[in-house]
């Protein structure tokens, strides 16, 4: 009878607290505006505000006098430039530009080469200046990514203009391998019939058409060669064994004759189609043959709004449970409640499980609303909703946790929102919430593995957007984390709340 | 060993308190020394005294808020150090200052601290039963930021009592409370105190020692004397006081002589017309007095017992017991 009025007591002390930490909360609207409402209209203006891709940069082309026929080609350049950026236009005064660059009425100013023949025949690159005043920088990466991507599409055009022309001069070439084709069959059939005059004429014709095609080839069959082997061809010399063939069809030998004839019939032929196919292909393809193709596993949108949903759901929800929790300790404190609970029947399990209760159900019901604001955001969850549940409790439980042992810390109320404002500074730059972890070094990634945050994301990427169980050790280490943080927050809340007496037998 | 209240000693049976030289120090001249008490059920006691004299520590050792340095002491047959939950719901204690939270209407709070003595559920008649009592029927609705002084120091009052409990700790219950309810909360004190409760009750109205069965004069941390209110104006005068007033003043040379009456111990002029003597008992004196009179033809206007205000007899006990010392006794 006496034990179960102890454990009916023990309830209503629980109660009492879980009551009144529900009716502290909703007695504060601006709180609740704050902690609430506050979280569902950072996600709405971040889902509707946030730019997939950045702006371009608006971009000034400094070209020398002399370079009319780069202002002419602006189309062109701007082609090559690409999307990110904006070529607002030409100048060939490089100390105005400079100047609007730094009031700002610019991004950037690319200063082309004055000279680039020069410095090509001299066996060096011409160069292209990207000047720039910016500071942030991820932003300054994507201007090198920028300009190193504008150059290589430049260089692809020049070069794509350099096979077109070498595909013109192969016209020729083809021309004299379909009449060395022609005669190279009259050779064969005059070789067959025993017709040595006609043979030899023939070879005579062949001889000078031969030198002709490699006369006509020049650079042109370097190239084609070149291009072949990049392709990972053997290397083939186009003309090589014509000569041999040629040769062995003048045998005074009649058999070998026909077989060095229809040798050369065959070799003939195979050029003619090597080189038919050369001026058969695109130049740009040619001149950048290999494409890349990206193919995700998954097909979960990761749009950057919809990507950072839940990191940002983990982050608000972690930052609010911690705020209670680290709050109203200290307040208890500095009210000097403490005084009055260490007075009474009250037992620092019966605090914390009503604390645990009241503010658990006010961040749970608030993690619902944010999980349908970013459903709301299109967001997919791929994986378990159960799991998903339960990752939001053990959220919930080691962030409380961690904010009633922070307030253990805290003297004050100031003191403990500067203690939350550390975590949530923690939080950003250490949970993987922008920075991905595995750009930190390893012992550096302690510190993210002491934020509750860094097992959230995780779990709730792997949850909603990988559509696969949590890892395990991502799931028992949560666990793990909020009984920590569940045994701290007890020795926090024994410190203030249980008699001097208990604390010293213990 | 201490000063202890008289005809009672802490090793005797049944106390709700006793302490024997209990000593919490925080520094030479403060905190609690050589704290002797022994309270019975159903007393009231009253502690008095200076700011910094040790009320309030005494109260936090009884309660078991803090530890002690030395001594033994028993509260309802424990030490405080380790009461069982059982024997703290038997405690009520009311902290010296308002202690609300801000964001909960005083209806809340009183709900709040009737949760943490565990008072079932179903307690909304005892609830208004107390509300009616404190006369908060228009404030218990109230945040603490509107309510008053008075109203806040009821609501803990009625914080203290919420569960019923057998020994009560106030700690300057009627510090901020008009004089008419502050007439209220003695009433009820001695009301509890019939129903057989306990009340340790700390002030600084001096006025207030009258309604206690004991009263303790603490300074620097020490009971200089634990007595009956009457007792305490024995101590202070040195016996009982009457006071004599003359329809046309005699000779000062024979007023001196009321001196040679028995258990006359001194005399002193009030006025031109009025003098004051330190008896050992009223009722003889005033009766020798009477023959004085009558044998040397001087009238006498009024003669009879006179009892000091409490305020006059502090400031004599302080004055008297801690010579060097100045009182800072509130009034």
């Amino acid at each position: 009878m006496a034990a179960r009025q102890g454990i009916r007591a023990n309830l209503i002390r629980t109660l009492g607290f879980f009551r009144k930490e529900i009716f502290s909360v909703f007695r504060q609207p601006r709180l609740l505006l704050t902690l609430i409402v506050g979280p569902f209209l950072i996600l709405l203006i971040f889902g509707l505000g946030y730019r997939q891709t950045p702006p371009p940069f608006r971009t000034l082309l400094v070209v020398g006098s002399d370079q009319a026929q780069l202002v002419a080609d602006r189309q062109d350049l701007s082609e090559a430039f690409g999307d990110a950026i904006d070529l607002r236009g030409t100048s060939t005064d490089a100390a105005e530009a400079r100047n609007q660059l730094a009031e700002g009425d610019l991004d950037l100013v690319i200063i082309a080469p004055e000279d680039p023949m020069s410095a090509l025949d001299s066996g060096e690159r011409a160069t292209f200046t990207v000047v720039h005043g910016e500071v942030d920088p991820v932003i300054r990466a994507n201007i090198s990514l920028v300009a190193r991507l504008s150059v290589d599409e430049i260089n692809r055009r020049v070069l794509a203009d350099v096979v077109d022309v070498a595909q013109d001069e192969s016209e020729e070439l083809e021309a004299l391998l379909a009449e060395m084709e022609t005669v190279s069959s009259q050779m064969v059939t005059a070789l067959e019939e025993g017709d040595q005059a006609a043979a030899r004429d023939a070879t005579a014709s062949l001889r000078q058409d031969l030198e002709a095609a490699d006369t006509a080839t020049g650079q042109s069959n370097d190239m084609y060669a070149s291009v072949s082997r990049s392709l990972g061809a053997e290397e083939d010399e186009l003309f090589s064994t014509l000569e041999d063939h040629i040769s062995q069809a003048e045998s005074e030998d009649p058999d070998a004759a026909l077989e060095g004839a229809r040798a050369f019939e065959e070799r003939v032929g195979e050029v003619r189609t090597q080189v038919e196919r050369a001026q058969g292909l695109d130049p740009t393809v040619l001149v950048s043959p290999f494409a890349a193709e990206v193919e995700q596993v998954n097909e979960v949108s990761t749009q950057p709004a919809i990507f950072y949903s839940p990191a940002t759901l983990v982050v608000l929800l972690q930052h609010l449970a911690l705020t209670f929790a680290a709050l109203s300790l200290v307040r208890e404190r500095q009210l000097g409640l403490t005084e009055v609970f260490r007075a009474s029947p009250l037992g620092s399990g019966e605090v914390l499980t009503g604390k645990y209760l009241g503010f658990g159900s006010l961040s749970l019901v608030v993690a619902g609303g944010l999980t349908a604001a970013m459903l709301a955001f299109g967001v997919e969850v791929q994986g378990s909703w159960p799991m998903y549940g339960l990752v939001m409790v053990l959220l919930v439980v080691a962030s409380l946790g961690l904010g009633f042992l922070l307030s253990g810390l805290s003297k004050t109320d100031s003191q403990a929102i500067q203690y939350a404002m550390i975590a949530l500074l923690l939080t950003i730059f250490f949970t993987g919430f922008v920075l991905p972890l595995d750009q930190l070094a390893a012992p550096v990634q302690v510190v993210s593995y002491i934020i509750p945050a860094t097992y959230g994301i995780q779990a709730l990427h792997d949850i909603i957007f990988r559509g696969v169980a949590v890892e395990p050790v991502i799931l028992a280490g949560l666990l793990g984390y909020a009984l920590v943080m569940a045994i701290g927050a007890w020795w926090v809340v024994r410190r203030d709340v249980d008699s001097v007496g208990q604390r010293l037998s213990n | 060993m201490g000063v202890c209240n008289p005809g009672m000693h802490p090793t005797d049976p049944g106390l709700a308190v006793a302490t024997s030289n209990l000593t919490k120090s925080y520094d030479a001249d403060t905190g609690v020394f050589d704290l002797d008490l022994a309270i019975e059920p159903g007393t009231i006691v009253g502690f008095i005294g200076p700011s910094g004299s040790g009320k309030t520590t005494t109260v936090h050792l009884l309660t078991g808020i803090s530890s002690r340095d030395s001594g033994t002491v028993e509260v309802l047959g424990e030490d405080p150090a380790r009461f069982n939950k059982e024997t703290r719901a038997r405690i009520g204690y009311m902290p010296q200052h308002a202690i609300l939270y801000p964001d909960l209407t005083l209806r809340q709070n009183l709900d709040f601290a009737a949760s943490l003595y565990g008072v079932p559920l179903r307690r909304k008649d005892r609830v208004e039963r107390l509300v009616e009592f404190m006369e908060l029927e228009g404030a218990i609705d109230r945040l603490p930021a509107d309510a008053s002084g008075g109203e806040k120091r009821r609501v803990m009052l009625a914080s203290t009592l919420i569960h019923d409990p057998d020994l009560i700790f106030l700690d300057e219950p009627t510090a901020g409370v008009d004089p008419v309810l502050r007439r209220k909360f003695w009433d009820r004190f001695e009301e509890l105190a019939s129903e057989g409760k306990t009340l340790l009750v700390t002030t600084q109205y001096v006025g207030e020692a009258a309604y206690c069965d004991y009263v303790a004069v603490l300074a620097r941390g020490r009971i200089l004397t634990i007595d009956t209110p009457e007792g305490l104006r024995r101590v202070a005068y040195g016996g009982e006081m009457i006071e004599v007033s003359f329809d046309s003043p005699p000779e000062s040379g024979l007023v001196a002589t009321m001196r040679d009456l028995p258990g006359v111990s001194s005399i002193d002029w009030v006025d031109t017309d009025r003098v004051r003597l330190v008896v050992d008992e009223a009722e003889p004196a005033l009766a020798a007095l009477s023959t004085w009179a009558e044998e040397r033809g001087v009238e006498l206007n009024r003669s009879e017992t006179y009892l000091a205000p409490f305020d006059d007899v502090f400031v004599e006990l302080v004055s008297r017991l801690e010579q060097p010392e100045e009182a800072d006794v509130g009034s």
